[in-house]
């Protein structure tokens, strides 16, 4: 009876202490640990936030992303973007500088915008640094050529009309121009500072501009539209030496007007 | 008559557990029931069988105990998640309010004479008791809600003590106890406690 009891004891006893799961000196080592490393401005206007996970805590990863916000500190719930695969630990996310996750829809130059990332795990979660950025736009667009405002090849026109078409979800305009005619112009993506490029058919995607003129003639393909955001709707266009075909000979545009919306 | 009897036989049954001690003890809780509540002191009440050969035997025992627990945090940070067409993942928190466990304990130890006036006594006890919480839980989006009440809970305790008769009726006496729960899933009660006690016999 004496032995059966010393074994039960012992068995259960070395049981119990091998499945203590002993309690963490700090708190914090619960959860996981994650740091915003990075927040960059592209040529674009967007921004690259980066972050990386140095701890999963005490259980397994659930979710990771980021956050942002105008406010200091963002709330997890603020623009937030969830984040399917980590690299090595490490995740990262672009803002766009026009997108739907901002109520601004494009980002101010005039505020601060607010980044950190976050990540859970079975016991809660926890938030990176946050690191703040201001002024963020895009980089100047520079035309390869250099040409007066407001003529196309020579001639001086102004815009007649500027409406965006919401429906088609383009952006569309027209210039007066007095020896070309109008000049109409189909963005596929909202109009910023970029470089944007033509294309022959009047369903451009992002990025693409259909550009033609009078009834029937059009931008060929592949040429460049550079447009330059002079302040908040309100732009700069510039169009070297993009070709058309006109009564089967190849012509050329050189335009350069500034553009209110 | 009926009423007569059942006195007799608990009369008989206190008088056949005739040491009582009173002991205080540290607890370490361990496992999900670290990561919420700090360390705490506790006390217990039990009463022993007193044998009079007191070299090796087996010596049952029962008792009452109770520990009052504080949190690690005042907020915990929990996470809501809410699955439509997008997936959101919501911050949300609990705050606890009261986090307390009393039990009543049975079992038995088997006592090994070390030395003249010194045992050491390996034991199991089988615990039954509940874990009284409050809390209020927030998570964003889905749900803000309060709880109060308890659970119940049966548990196994090995220990390991070591007892020093002062006098033949009075006992000073350490123990380290490793406490679980029997039922598997229900985890939240593991701990270890560390205690000093005195034990009388009356």
């Amino acid at each position: 009876m004496k032995k059966q009891f010393i074994y039960i004891f012992g068995l259960t006893a070395l049981f119990m202490t091998l499945s203590c799961h002993k309690a963490k000196k700090s708190i914090k080592d619960y959860y996981p640990v994650v740091e915003t490393r990075a927040a960059t401005i592209t040529d674009d206007g967007d921004v690259i936030v980066e972050a990386q996970i140095t701890s999963d805590g005490d259980q397994q990863l659930e979710y990771i992303g980021f956050c942002m916000d105008t406010l200091p500190d963002p709330n997890m719930m603020s623009n937030q973007v969830i984040i399917e695969e980590l690299s090595g630990g490490n995740f990262t996310t672009k803002y766009d500088n026009i997108s739907t996750l901002l109520p601004y829809h494009s980002f101010d130059p005039n505020k601060t915008y607010y980044f950190r990332s976050w990540a859970t795990n079975g016991n809660g979660y926890s938030y990176g640094n946050t690191i703040s950025l201001t002024n963020i736009k895009s980089a100047p667009v520079v035309p390869t050529c250099t040409l007066n405002t407001n003529q196309l090849n020579g001639s001086p026109y102004t815009i007649v009309t500027a409406p965006y078409n919401s429906s088609n979800n383009t952006w569309d305009f027209q210039a007066q121009s007095q020896f070309y005619g109008t000049l109409y112009f189909k963005f596929g993506s909202k109009m910023r500072s970029k470089v944007f490029t033509t294309i022959n058919h009047q369903t451009p995607n992002e990025n693409q501009v259909y550009v033609g003129f009078n009834s029937s003639e059009f931008l060929q393909s592949g040429s460049k539209v550079y447009v330059q955001e002079t302040s908040p709707n309100n732009y700069e266009i510039t169009i070297c030496n993009a070709p058309y075909t006109l009564n089967s000979s190849t012509s050329y545009v050189n335009t350069r007007f500034v553009c209110p919306l | 008559m009926k009423k007569i009897v059942v006195i007799i036989l608990l009369l008989n049954f206190f008088t056949a557990f005739s040491q009582v001690a009173l002991k205080v003890i540290y607890v370490r809780p361990t496992g999900p029931m670290g990561m919420v509540v700090k360390p705490a002191i506790g006390g217990e009440v039990f009463f022993k069988a007193f044998e009079e050969d007191q070299d090796e035997n087996f010596i049952p025992r029962f008792g009452i105990g109770f520990i009052k627990f504080a949190t690690r945090l005042d907020t915990f940070p929990v996470t809501g998640v809410i699955t439509s067409n997008t997936t959101t993942v919501t911050p949300g928190y609990i705050t606890y309010s009261k986090f307390n466990m009393a039990y009543f304990f049975g079992g038995v130890e088997y006592r090994i004479k070390l030395h003249k006036k010194l045992y050491l006594s390996p034991g199991i006890d089988i615990n039954v008791g509940s874990k009284s919480i409050s809390y209020q839980a927030k998570y964003p989006l889905i749900s803000d809600q309060g709880y109060s009440g308890g659970s119940a809970y049966i548990g196994i305790r090995p220990r390991i003590g070591l007892d020093f008769f002062i006098t033949e009726d009075i006992v000073v006496f350490s123990e380290a106890t490793r406490n679980m729960n029997l039922v598997v899933k229900e985890a939240f009660i593991a701990h270890n406690d560390y205690g000093i006690g005195l034990r009388i016999n009356f």
